[in-house]
């Protein structure tokens, strides 16, 4: 029995080179608030088992009609995460953020309560569960089209939580009739934009009040890292160039990129590890990576 | 310097020497090595220098490696790359990360790596895209075709690497700009007027006396070559900062590729024409250039 303990003593120095192993976690994340329970994906770099270190977490989030696991299942490789995780020492959280919770405390429908969950429930959970870097510092957070918009309003919204926000394929303009799409979409998404904002025309516009681009002089008084980039085939192009136009006239820091592609998970499997590459120099800067 | 460029030719006790602090070394994180090398040049009938950076898996390893040539900037040297930076040792890390060789070429102050019809001593689209390649290719184990093949570089060199590879899609795989001078008619750029006028006569020099309109040198600069780009279908990454004296040409060329629907990744961010912003934007680069080299399947695991 010597002897295959030496071969895998020899063995196990090099499986890093060879297999991702990182570890992902279905964690149940209750919502006292909504008194729902939901469920986040946790991925643990392999790094986290055999370390003391209190590590940085990543908030990823799903866009419309998605959910928690979105970002495990439907990139072409479904290690991505995996793959970011342990190339960059890098919790990453995926919460829930229901078909289409727009992320917000609904004005209209009182149990749609995404605001509070994502920024108070989920990250005390994170928290007390695993062991973060519990301070802005350590966290940042990112999603793609509606979480695109979550990323970017929650940060916006709560500046003492995360040092830095993201968003791939955003929707920066929850107004539907700034995005290039045919009636038949607009039709389909109506009701449930006029769920969670009221009808769209009506006053007070809810529509206008928790958009991202109309949330400049916040942003600017935040002042964090920002990284925003579409595709120039995305339905959504012109609400980002008219954000981008916005903060450069500003002059609000922030990292703009345009790419080939559309509103497709191609495009954000390609995206992602620019947003943590940004992300993990601030994290440096920070001196909340882990070594 | 001396540590940073270790002579391919050295006595033997220094050999010594590199070799333990190499072993040193290779237990930090850090462990690619420098060699500087001479790169004869028939075509101007004198000799350049490049810097070569191979990561440290390379020494170990017997498949061949990606090539990613890396031009310096105006008034520059093939050395900036390699002191310039902030971070002294981002090519190492970088080559090390993704097993990737980095070539650091001589392209002179100004030769803005055309090969001038009037000025002998300044062939540098031959240089690099013939005399360099055939130099590195025969020296060291690299993929010697396209696939394996990028190019990159800052300002004047971000207009090199997207000019070259234009002019010879069958080298590279992909090419990247970093507030690259994408039109090389000086009244584009935000600049004092004394400035603008020494560099255009820089390209009367290079290049003869300028075309009226607004495109002096139609076909050496990369706004007039957007139909070329489209027809060769390469990777493209263009960044600028948004403070940089050359962000409307980047605007420009980016306007005109989406245009002619040529795909294409344009990125503005915060920054001006320093090294603080180029050692930003490099990793971004690589990790750009690493996914087109993966999809190619010449990527060291």
């Amino acid at each position: 029995m010597r002897l295959p303990r030496l071969f895998l003593s020899l063995i196990l120095p090099l499986t890093p080179l060879l297999a991702f192993s990182a570890k992902v976690d279905t964690l149940d994340v209750p919502s006292a608030a909504m008194k729902r329970n939901l469920r986040a994906a946790v991925v643990l770099p392999e790094s986290y088992a055999k370390s003391k270190a209190s590590y940085p977490v990543l908030y990823l989030l799903h866009g419309g009609g998605g959910q928690f696991s979105d970002w495990l299942k439907q990139t072409p490789d479904k290690m991505l995460l995996h793959k970011l995780a342990d190339q960059y020492n890098l919790i990453i959280v995926t919460p829930e953020g229901d078909r289409l919770g727009g992320y917000l405390d609904s004005p209209v429908q009182k149990d749609n309560l995404f605001e509070t969950y994502i920024a108070k429930e989920v990250v005390e959970k994170i928290d007390n569960t695993y062991r973060t870097i519990r301070d802005r510092k350590g966290r940042v957070i990112t999603g793609l089209s509606m979480g695109g918009h979550g990323a970017m309003y929650l940060a916006t919204r709560h500046p003492e939580l995360y040092c830095a926000a993201g968003t791939m394929s955003g929707v920066m303009d929850l107004n539907y009739k700034t995005w290039r799409i045919d009636p038949n979409f607009e039709t389909q998404i109506k009701p449930g934009f006029a769920r969670i904002l009221g009808t769209l025309g009506s006053t007070p516009d809810y529509y206008a009040a928790n958009s991202v681009v109309n949330m400049v002089d916040r942003i600017k008084a935040n002042g964090q890292k920002l990284i925003i980039d579409c595709g120039v085939d995305d339905f959504l192009i012109e609400p980002n160039r008219e954000l981008h136009r916005r903060l450069v006239y500003n002059r609000i820091d922030h990292d703009y990129t345009e790419r080939p592609g559309g509103h497709t998970w191609d495009y954000w499997q390609n995206s992602l590890p620019y947003h943590v590459l940004f992300f993990t120099n601030i994290l440096k800067a920070n001196g909340a990576v882990v070594q | 310097m001396a540590l940073l460029f270790n002579k391919r030719r050295v006595s033997l006790p220094v050999k010594t020497l590199t070799l333990l602090v190499g072993c040193l070394l290779s237990l930090s994180s850090v462990a690619a090595k420098v060699d500087t090398l001479d790169v004869p040049s028939a075509g101007m009938n004198r000799t350049l220098k490049a810097a070569v950076v191979l990561p440290e898996a390379y020494q170990k390893a017997r498949q061949p490696f990606p090539v990613l040539y890396l031009l310096h900037g105006g008034s520059g040297s093939f050395r900036d790359w390699l002191t310039k930076t902030p971070d002294k040792t981002l090519l190492h890390r970088l080559a090390d990360q993704y097993n990737l060789i980095i070539v650091t070429p001589e392209g002179d102050a100004r030769s803005y790596y055309f090969d001038s019809p009037l000025v002998k001593a300044s062939q540098f689209e031959t240089f690099i895209s013939t005399e360099l390649i055939n130099k590195i290719d025969n020296t060291y184990r690299t993929i010697r075709e396209k696939k394996g093949r990028v190019i990159a570089g800052l300002s004047m060199g971000g207009h090199g690497a997207m000019f070259i590879s234009s002019r010879h899609p069958e080298l590279y795989a992909a090419a990247g700009s970093m507030s690259g001078v994408m039109n090389i008619n000086t009244a584009t750029w935000k600049v004092a007027p004394d400035f603008a006028k020494s560099r255009a006569e820089n390209f009367v020099q290079l290049l003869g006396p300028p075309k009226e309109g607004d495109a002096p040198y139609p076909g050496y600069t990369m706004v007039t070559l957007t139909d070329k780009l489209k027809a060769n279908g390469l990777p493209i990454m263009l960044d600028i900062g948004v403070d940089d004296f050359l962000i409307e040409t980047n605007r420009e060329l980016h306007r005109r590729l989406l245009e002619n629907k040529t795909p294409h990744d344009y990125m503005e961010r915060p920054g001006a024409h320093t090294w603080e912003y180029w050692e930003n934007a490099l990793p971004f680069q690589v990790l750009f250039f690493s996914k087109v080299l993966k999809a190619n399947g010449v990527t060291i695991p």
